[in-house]
This record gives structure tokens, sequence and C-alpha cells, in this order.
């Protein structure tokens, strides 16, 4: 391999090649980008799905049942068909606008691939997301060998054939913390307990019945770990009720003794790219603030998948996936109009290549019973060569557990005016699920010419 | 087997300094370390600061050691290629009290032959640090202060050793010390018969016996015990635990200078600063205890340790925390150093009571540890063919492009980005596990290459260090471990 | 007698907790659902409750250790123990394709074992670079 630094030029440069990224690059293609690439860190593509081996992907998507490397699978073809080239083993070190011309560089490296600068008209992060830490939680104790973060410990078991221990405790009731529970009990190991620090199951009610109580694994709810016990490797840990703002209630401790704690207390959006390119991130997603077309603030750049906010379900990120790669082929294509058109015409006339709202965009907030919105934004008019689009899907995260409940989207007009845009009943809604609600014809109409717009969810919150 | 002429007890960074130190000359050194790596006790648990020196009391050996150790530590580090920065130090005072005490402070520091002290008013010190508190009113500004790669010092130091020919014996702890009848050398010309205990290869103790000349005493908190078994029981060694938290590097630049706070009736206060790779540390705890091996943390150490920490800096970003750990300072009843041949035990070489400025000061005190062996007895004969520095390693996250072309296209290794969250390359995990005192399991790749040190706190990059550990040590990875014996990370094969 | 069993409806989100009256074992009413799907699940769930199972399997003949696998259709709940006892002395022989019968007939349930995912056959992989090893004292 030569000692240079390689460049390359592509229309849609896609970082990550996890379901987000195989769908976004697929869909940049349909929509007619010429050359799309997806720049993979590992030496495969898939993302997580490998090693997610149970059930229940790609009912939306594809009506049918299937596991986490089936879902894959398809998606692999479907971006082959399409026309996708794939680079793997290639981790992208850098992003930003390209100081050679108007559209974004990267910069990339991996052993076969050596530094590459990546120069693309557009991108999309599809970087997915990391689990929580020990650390963010703070729990007491030495460092022994023995507690893993949840994916982790399934990395382990279905890819490496590790057995990441005998006798587990597993804190936090997400999916991945359930799905190991069944995982580790089936392959002999004897789960001891699953612990909620909320007052109910973070993960879905199928997971918490065929994953738990077919094996009469008991969930304990309002429930967390205070003290890890042992130096060199995990003997055992200490649990500890919690009131109703989270602490630890002094008198229930109870000691339990164990050789592995498996942590699956949440997912973080991973977001140093964009953070370093100066993109602004919601705190409350952790991902970019994007606007309709999934655009965050660095023209160019589009964000989809666990990279942009949290998903239940891998069949809604396949969905928001293609809508962000196409809009980043519109986007290039834009550009490479710009371009040309700026060979023929006298440059002052020459359209923008990066698209410029007309004016401040309609910002969506989250309201009572809301934690996430996205997108954030709302643009009010067509860029160059950007239509607007003529269906926007609002999805969000509701705070609580909520019984009979109305989910809605409101116009607030500059003087304080309120007008109903969507709204959708539900007889149960929880935090673990996604919710969402389009705007189309003259609701979206309604909706761009509004001050701004606030998600809500009315009902009874039962915690 | 030939007697060492000095055998070192404690591979800490004392121990390590003073074995680089002696393998210039014509010795024939071991370093028995009862961890599975180096540099594993006080040495990782502390705040990694470069001390001033304004602090120790005047006339003490703290307080000359504390002077040399800062001004000959960074030429060492340079040379050893160790992370080293004197982004000076602050001591901020919040109360007319406090500024009582900086004005003691600076008094000693001027006693003891620091340079540079000079105490700051409001304006200065928050045009200095925005980040602090309002209320903090002023300040003793020590430029001379800095941080500094504890570990990586340790690793390094521990390298050169060994590459000169000393022999690093990992997993052996001490267990007996036999000086030889009436302190005669034997016909061997040795003095001490010493037993450690180590694990066979199917995981029983078995016992080992050295023979050697001298022994020098470096084991950090169990120095009083090491030398009780030689036959030395005047030391008494108290540990004192200190807990730390260290947070994500978006935090790291919220103050550039490491902020002491003005000690009071409450205690030393807690500091914070900034870490030579970027993080940000608060700590510590000061809480004397017996257990010379717990180093658990606690929730009421980690609350005392935010909440004081944002007494300083109240920006302070809770939820940016990625890990926490607890260490123990090593505190002799004495409160100096004690750095001499034990007037008990002829050949029995004691450096202990090494606590703060401790660190600061080892290049120092291993110069003193050589003069002290030399004063006992031990001829010291310079050696042409031995090598005091080491190879740069390389740091990946630091090259720009056209260096990591160049490295690539030598390596490949080195375009296979390990650990995403601080950009570690296979080929640096590699070299870490090949060089001398290489790596053996997974908190030594850690410590040498900083795999698993961020954000993720190795989630992603474990499995994929195992591999390499697997491959290089030619061990199945069911059989690594997290930091040695006992810590095994896997439990066996589901197939 | 009568006799009660409570079931936790997975068919949606709802998460129902349906009560059953059983009469000689057979299921009779429920209570608690909130629409037709409940009793549907919970006669099946009381009758004969049964799971898809998913799991890997040990590979021979390439670098790849394992390949995901699951069942063709659901098996009984209570042979789901036996099922990975046999599944964990299998031996899949490399080139392995998405949808290959691993094993059939699982335990005579007429249900069978299918790959989900494709492993090539391959020589064990060698390392990035030539180990070369500097002596080391240790």
């Amino acid at each position: 391999m030569s000692a240079a630094v390689h460049e390359r030029f592509v229309d849609v440069a896609v970082i990550g090649g996890g379901p987000a990224g195989l769908s976004a690059a697929t869909n940049a293609r349909r929509a007619g980008a010429a050359r799309v690439l997806v720049v993979e860190r590992d030496v495969r593509v898939g993302g997580i799905l490998p090693q997610c081996i149970h059930a229940g992907f790609g009912l939306h998507e594809f009506g049918t049942d299937l596991t986490g490397p089936e879902y894959a699978d398809r998606w692999t073809a479907a971006a082959a068909e399409a026309g996708v080239e794939v680079l793997l083993d290639t981790m992208v070190l850098s992003l930003g606008p390209d100081p050679d011309g108007g559209g974004l560089l990267l910069s990339a490296v991996g052993p076969s691939t050596g530094v590459l600068h990546l120069h693309a008209a557009a991108v999309v992060l599809a970087m997915g997301c990391r689990e929580r830490t020990r650390g963010a939680l703070n729990i007491p104790g030495d460092r022994p060998a023995g507690i893993y973060t949840a994916g982790t410990a399934q990395r382990l078991t279905n890819l490496e054939g590790l057995m990441p221990g005998r006798r587990i405790v597993i804190l936090g009731s997400g999916d991945i913390g359930l799905i190991m529970a069944r995982r580790l009990t089936l392959e002999g190991a004897q789960v001891i307990a699953v612990l909620e620090v909320l007052p109910y199951a973070g993960g879905l009610t199928r997971n918490v019945v065929q994953c738990l109580d077919d094996f009469g694994i008991p969930l304990r709810l309002s429930t967390t770990v205070v003290r890890i016990q042992g130096r060199e490797h995990l003997e055992g840990v200490v649990t500890a009720r919690v009131d109703a703002d989270r602490r630890p209630i002094p008198g229930t401790e109870l000691e339990i003794p164990c050789d592995t704690l498996l942590l699956s207390v949440g997912l973080i959006p991973e977001n140093e790219l964009s953070r370093d390119a100066g993109i602004p991130l919601d705190p409350a997603t952790g991902g970019a603030v994007v606007d309709e077309t999934l655009e965050t603030a660095l023209p160019g750049v589009f964000a989809c998948g666990n990279a942009l906010h949290v998903h239940d379900l891998v069949d809604y990120v396949s969905e928001e996936a293609a809508a962000a790669g196409k809009s980043a082929a519109l986007h290039a294509r834009a550009v490479s109009d710009a371009a040309s058109g700026a060979l023929r015409a006298d440059p002052a006339s020459a359209p923008a290549a990066a698209p410029v709202a007309s004016s401040a965009p309609v910002r969506l907030a989250s309201g009572p019973g809301v934690r996430t919105v996205v997108p954030q934004h709302l643009r009010r008019a067509a860029a160059a060569g950007l239509p607007l689009v003529d269906e926007v899907k609002v999805r969000f995260r509701i705070a609580a557990v909520f019984g009979a409940c109305t989910l809605r989207l409101t116009a607030v007009s500059a003087d304080g005016t309120r007008a109903v845009l969507a709204t959708a009943r539900r007889r149960r809604a929880v935090p673990g699920e996604m919710e969402d609600l389009g705007l189309k014809g003259p609701a979206l109409a309604a909706a761009r010419a509004a001050a701004s717009i606030e998600v809500s969810v009315e009902g009874d919150a039962h915690g | 087997m030939n007697p060492f002429d000095v055998l070192i007890v404690g591979g800490g960074i004392i121990g390590a300094v003073t074995a680089r130190a002696l393998s210039e000359y014509d010795l024939s050194l071991g370093i028995l370390e009862k961890a599975s790596d180096v540099g594993t006790g006080s040495t990782k648990g502390n705040s990694a600061i470069v001390h001033a020196g304004f602090d120790p009391v005047t006339g003490t050996l703290k307080a000359r050691l504390n002077r040399i150790g800062n001004e000959t530590l960074e030429p060492l580090c340079r040379a050893l290629h160790v992370p080293f920065r004197r982004n000076g130090s602050l001591v901020v005072a919040f109360t007319p009290q406090d500024r009582l005490e900086l004005e003691r402070l600076l008094d000693r520091g001027r006693q003891n032959g620091i340079p540079k002290l000079a105490l700051l008013d409001a304006d200065a010190l928050h045009a200095l640090e925005p980040a602090l508190a309002p209320n903090a009113v002023a300040a003793l500004h020590a430029p001379t202060g800095g941080i500094f790669g504890p570990y990586e010092l340790t690793v390094a130091c521990a390298e050169v050793a060994v590459a000169n020919g000393a022999r690093l014996l990992t997993d052996c702890r001490v267990v007996g010390i036999r000086p030889d009848p009436a302190g005669e050398p034997a016909p061997d010309g040795a003095r001490f018969t010493v037993t450690a205990r180590t694990h066979a290869r199917d995981g029983s103790l078995v016992e080992e016996t050295y023979r050697a000349r001298f022994v020098l005493d470096a084991a950090g908190v169990f120095a009083d015990d090491v030398a009780a078994l030689a036959g030395d029981a005047r030391l008494s060694i108290r540990p004192r635990k200190g807990e730390y938290l260290l947070l994500d590097k978006r935090q790291g630049t919220l103050v550039s200078h490491t902020v002491f706070q003005a000690p009071g009736p409450m205690g030393k206060g807690v500091l914070v600063s900034p870490t030579v790779d970027g993080n940000l540390l608060i700590g510590p705890t000061a809480v004397d205890q017996d257990d010379k091996e717990d180093t658990a943390t606690t929730a009421e150490g980690l609350a005392y340790v935010l909440a004081q920490a944002r007494r300083s800096v109240p920006a302070l970003d809770t939820s940016a925390v990625l890990t926490s750990f607890a260490g123990l300072r090593a505190v002799s009843s004495g409160h100096d150093f004690v750095l001499e041949e034990s007037p008990v035990v002829k050949g029995l070489v004691l450096a202990a009571g090494i606590e703060s400025p401790g660190l600061v000061s080892s290049p120092a005190i291993a110069d003193r540890l050589v003069a002290v062996l030399a004063d006992a007895g031990l001829p010291l004969v310079r050696r042409a063919d031995v090598r005091m520095d080491r190879d740069e390693p390389v740091r990946f996250r630091e090259l720009d492009d056209a260096a990591r072309a160049r490295l690539i296209a030598r390596d490949p290794c080195y375009g296979h980005v390990l650990c995403r969250c601080e950009r570690v390359t296979e080929g640096e995990v590699v070299d870490a596990i090949r060089r001398p005192a290489g790596a053996r399991d997974l908190d030594a790749v850690k410590r040498r290459t900083r795999a698993g040190m961020g954000r993720c706190q190795s989630g992603f990059c474990l499995p994929r260090v195992l591999e390499v550990l697997s491959r290089e040590l030619a061990a199945e990875e069911e059989t690594l471990t997290k930091k040695g014996p006992g810590s095994s990370l896997v439990d066996g094969r589901i197939r | 007698m009568d006799e009660f069993r409570t079931v936790t409806c997975t068919v949606c989100p709802m998460g129902c907790s349906i009560r059953v009256r059983l009469e000689d074992g057979l299921p009779v009413a429920f209570e608690g659902h909130q629409c037709k799907r409940g009793p549907v699940y919970a006669r099946d769930e009381v009758l004969d409750p049964r799971r898809m199972l998913t799991t890997t399997v040990r590979v021979c003949g390439s670098a790849t250790r394992l390949v995901p696998a699951r069942t063709s259709a659901v098996v009984p709940r209570d042979r789901l123990m036996d099922v990975m006892a046999l599944v964990r002395g299998l031996c899949a022989v490399a080139p392995v394709e998405a949808g290959q019968v691993l094993c059939a007939d699982l335990l005579g349930t007429g249900v069978d074992l299918v790959a989900t995912g494709s492993v090539p056959a391959s020589p064990p992989a060698t390392p990035v670079s030539a180990p070369d090893r500097k002596e080391d004292s240790r």
C-alpha cells in the first residue's frame, strides 16, 4: 500500500453500515444518487444485528418475523442490488466542510484502506448508539471483572461463543437485558433477578413474558444496585428498593451473591463525529438537531437511526433512514446542479450550493408528557433544488406510562392561538415505545405557518 | 541460580524508577510484584499531580525531594515519552480564613525554595480560570505545578529496566525474607533468601525462592509488613483511602490549572484538575483504614467528592462521569519519607512512607536510594551497553493524516481502530503486549494504550482486545483476565 | 372444581392481564382482555404454550466458530431446555448457507433447526502482521 493519503469523490457518503446506514444508502441510490458509499468500521455490515440472533425484526418492513442476521441479510442484498458500494474495516475519524469545494470532507482509516479523504456532496450520519455504563450510574465498590453492558455480553455470547458468567444479575429491564436473561438461561446460566429502578418494565411486554416469566426469572421493580462486591472478580451485588425519586431506601438492602452483573440501563446516540464537526445536538435525544428532511445544522449532513435518537424497533430505523437517504440524494443533486450551472452562468447569479431557508424554521417542542421529539424543526419554504416534502412523520417518546390517552400535535401562533394539527388515541402508551404522528396536506401547511408546534400527551399517567 | 545484586520488592512507581536508575550499572536486578502488572497499587489511584512543593514541612525529606523532583521529573518523562504538562496549580481561597492559609503556604513555599509563587486577587484569578466559583476570592498560583502519567512512567521505567536486563517477576507476593545468620554474606555473596507466592499454571499457589545481596523494600502500603518479614518491625504504614471521579473529555477543559481548595478545618479539600489525557479528575477523599487492599469506592465518598468539586467549579457536569476509583496512600507514622538502610537488618534498604508528594519526588527518591545502596556497599559500575530511554510508543490519536498514512503503509495493524472512543489501533495494542514488561491482561493494555478508557468503558473494544491478547500470547480467550489471577473475564465457551 | 390461571397477553403492547377459568383443565371463561385477540391467545397459552427458539450452532471448518439458528416453527415451551441440550452437541460443517436445515425434526417435534446466517468455509484467520515477539524476561 502507498504511504500517501488517498482521495475519493462520491455523491453520498454514509457513515455506518448498520440497519440505518444500509437503508439510507439503498434509498439514496434509489432516489438517483450516482455514487453512494457506506463506510463501515467493522469487517461486516449489519451493525448490531448479527449479534441479535433473536426474532422480532421485520414485521413492519417485510411483513414477517425475522432474526437480526436475517434482517441484516435482506438489507445487505437490497443495498447490493441498488448499487451501493461498501467500504469495510474503515473508520471515519473526522467530518467537516470541504475546504476545497462546497461539499463535505471525511477522513477515514483502515488496514487496507489506509488514510482516505472522502469528498462527498452529502453525508448521512448512521453511527448507531452505545450503551450506558456503570460509571454513568456511579455504583460504588471496587472494579472487579464480571461487569458488562448487556450488549457486550450479547456479543461475547452470540458472536464469540464465550460465556460471560454463570450466576447473573441484570440491572435494567430494557429489551437487550431481557433478551440476554433468556439467552443465558438457555445456555445454562442462572439468572437470579432482573432489577429495574423504575416502577415499570423498560422492555416490551412480550419480552417480559417470554424472557423472564417463561423461565421463572423474577423482575424486581423500583430496585437498583447500590454496591459492587468483590475485588478481582465480582462476588455479589447489594440491591436496594428506591423511593419515588429513585433514591435508595435505607434498610431495604439485600445482598445477592453472583459472578456477573449485566447492565441494560439505556443507550446513548453516538455523536462524537457530529460534536467534533460542530453540529448542534439535542440534549433530550443525544442526537443531532434536524429538520423534517433529517438535515442537521451543517448543510448537507443528514442523520438517522439510533445516532439520531434511540429507536424501539429496527423497522422504524430503516423507515427513517430511507427518508434521510432520499434527502441526501436530493441534496447531492442540488449541489451538482448548482456546480454545473455555475460553470455556464455568471457565478454571481448561480444558485447557492447549500440550501438556505427563507426564514427561521418552525420549532417542534416537547409539551406535557413528552420527553423527546424528532424532527426538532420544520422548514417554512423550499430551498434551491430541494422541494418541500409533502408528508412529515413526527417521532417522539413519552415521559411516563399512560393509560387511555391522546397524543397531540398543536400549532401555536405568534399571538398564542392554539390549533390542533393531528391527534391519535391510545389505550395505553409507554416510554419504551416510540410514538409517531403524521402531518400532510392542510395540516402540514398550517404547521409550516405556525410560530411553533407542541407535541403532547394527555391522559392518566401511571408513574 | 545466581543471586540478585538487588531484589526490589514492589513494582510501583518507586520500584520501577529505581530499577531503571540501577539498570545503568553492572548489576543483576529483580523486581517482585504481587499484581499481574507494574504500577497497580498507589501508583494508579492518585491525583497524578506534579506538586510544586509549597506544602511539605520545611526541612523534611518530602520538602527537599519534592523541589528536586519537580525539576527532574520533566526531563525524565520527556526521555521516556511519558505525558507531562506543566499546567500550573492554584490553591483557591473562599473565605478570609482561607486567605490566611494561602499566606502561610506562600511563606512555606518560599522557605522550601519554590520559584514563581504568587498570590492572585479575585480579578486575576477569575481571568485565569473563568469557571471557578464566583465566591473564590484569592489563590496561590504555582506555575511550576503540573500533571503527568504516573503509571505510564512506571511502565516506561520497568520497560527500560527489563530491556537492560532486569527480571520482572509479576504475580509474586513476597511472603518471607530470611536474612542469613549474623548478616554475613554467604558463599554466593547473598545475604537474603526471599520467598514469593505465585500462581502455577493450574491456578494453584506455589512458592519460589530467590537469593539477593540487597533487598529494596518499595512495597507501598505494605512496606512495613515487608520490612517486618526481614526482621525490621519499626515501621508502621496506615493506608488512607482517596476516592476519585473521572469525567468525560467534554469536561476536560473546564479548568486549565490544577485547582486545589485551601486546606481548612474540614480537611484538605478536593482538587479539580485536567489530566494529561484530556479528561477531568476530581477528588480525593481522605479516610484512614486498616485494610491494605480495600480500594472500593463508597456512596458517601463519591457524593462528597462531587459536592466539594462543585464548590470550586459549579458548572461541573455530574452526568459526564466516566468512572470512579479509589487509591490508598501509604501514610507512615513519622509523616516523612523513610529512605535508608535499615539500622536493624543489614542489606535491607527501605523506601517507605511514600505518600504525597511521592510521585513528583520519585526521580529524586530513586537517586537517593541508589546512593543509600552504594553507601551500604553496593558496587556501582556503569555499563556502556545500556539505553536509558525507549522508543516512542505510537499514539495514533495524536498523529496527522500524513503520519497515519505512512504508519499504516508500514504496518496495516495501525489502520485498525480497536477502541473507537480513544482511537487506539490494533498496532498500539500489539506493541503494548510485545514491548519489554508488556501487557498480559485487559487492564494492562488499557493503562498502556487507553483502549477502554473512554466513553463506552471498553464495551466496544473488549472483545477485540481479547482477540489480540489471545493471538499475541497464544492463549485461549477464556483464560484471559482483567487484572491477573482470579479476574477471569468469561466462564468458558458455550460451544 | 374450577381452577384459575392468569396470562399476560403479548399480542399487542397493551399487555392485558387475562384471568382464565378452567374446568377439567380446559379454558371456559376469560376476563380482563380488551380485545377479541386476548381469549385466543390465552387459550393457546393455557393449553399448549409454544415458543420460537433462537440459538447458535458450532461450525467446523471455518474461522467463524458459530452460526445463528432458529426453529422453523414454534416448539412446546417445556421442551426448550431439551432442545438446547441437543443443540449444544451439534456441529455444522462449513460452508453453511442461511436457510439450511442444521437438524431435522428436533426431538420428534416435527420442527427443524434452520441456519439464519451464512458461514463460508475458510482457513483459520492469520494475524495481520507476522509476530516478531521481542525477547521478554517474563
